[in-house]
């Protein structure tokens, strides 16, 4: 069997060890007082990650999908095939999907704590606000479902991760306006760099941010491990694919 | 403090938690949860390495 390198092994085994700290002491540690808040500040080690892992990975789906494009260009010799790195970029936004569901969710979870906590359970304004940013995430979510629409409606591989690649670019330049600059500048209940207070105090603490940040770097991991797996076997597939149409070619 | 502890709180407030003797148990079954993520990554990772080097065999054959 193939063996894992030192560097693999080690960044799976931090990502272990990182979030199963967030998890004990992201639960369990004594928070500083939050009005509004209050103990669901510590949904903050969960939420905000899942949304650094959406970027993260979306960014990593945009380089493979630029690398899709500039592999047409015959003065260049790359690695990997157009058709594999469309595999890489497409995995890339699969595990990213993933994390915005994860981050709408626990959003969704928060905003009936904290906003919606005097609306009975059965009342959808009592876990969904139309905030800029819920609504913004929420037009972010589907326009990435679009890329795997459209991905869908073509029948030849290449003209896919062309057309796929093109529409990644476009995606991926929506989602820092609609996640950051947008809710910023209207009126909301997320609090914004304006009114983000409460943000910065829980910064500053450092029972805070002993937990945050081994959390981002956790899930960053998780998402880049979840990431590897699902390339390295599409990658396998694909290859196998290849290899089964070209035994059939050469039969016939 | 555990026993005011967010997910306990919702979990509360949703009534699907009655008691503080059950914040044990709430923590258990999110571990549990975590154990299962990674014992599938690994399991996968494992899958993906065999079928990398059975691909390479084949490879090297034809």
């Amino acid at each position: 069997m193939k063996r894992e390198s030192a560097i693999s092994i080690g960044y799976k085994s931090l990502a272990v060890l990182l979030l199963l700290y967030t998890l004990i002491f992201g639960l369990t540690n004594e928070l500083p007082y939050q009005a509004i808040w209050e103990q669901s500040a510590r949904n903050f080690f969960f939420h905000v990650p899942n949304w650094t892992v959406l970027i993260v990975l979306m960014g990593i789906s945009l380089v493979q999908s630029l690398r899709v494009l500039r592999s047409y260009d015959p003065d260049l010799k790359l690695k990997r095939t157009s058709l594999e790195l469309d595999v890489m970029a497409v995995e890339a936004a699969k595990v990213g999907i993933m994390f915005c569901i994860a981050g709408l969710v626990s959003g969704m979870i928060w905003a009936r704590v904290t906003w919606g906590s005097n609306l009975p359970a059965s009342d959808f304004a009592a876990w969904w606000n139309w905030d800029p940013k819920q609504t913004c995430a929420l037009i972010a979510f589907f326009i990435y479902l679009g890329y795997f629409l459209l991905r869908t409606s073509f029948a030849d591989p290449e003209q896919r991760a062309k057309v796929a690649a093109a529409y990644n670019i476009f995606a991926f330049a929506t989602l820092i306006p609609l996640l950051f600059i947008i809710p910023d500048r209207l009126p909301g209940l997320h609090p914004t760099a304006e009114q983000g207070s409460q943000l910065v105090q829980l910064k500053v603490d450092a029972t805070f941010t002993t937990v945050f940040f081994p959390a981002m770097i956790g899930f960053i991991l998780l998402g880049y491990w979840i990431y590897e797996v699902r390339y390295r076997m599409g990658l396998v597939q694909y290859r196998l694919d290849e290899i089964e149409a070209e035994r059939a070619y050469n039969e016939v | 403090m555990v026993s005011n502890g967010f997910l306990i709180i919702f979990l509360q407030s949703e009534g699907l938690l009655m008691g503080y003797e059950k914040i044990g148990a709430v923590i258990a079954v999110i571990l549990l949860i975590f154990a299962l993520v990674v014992g599938y990554l690994l399991l996968t990772n494992r899958k993906v390495n065999q079928l990398e080097q059975k691909l390479q065999e084949l490879e090297g054959k034809e």
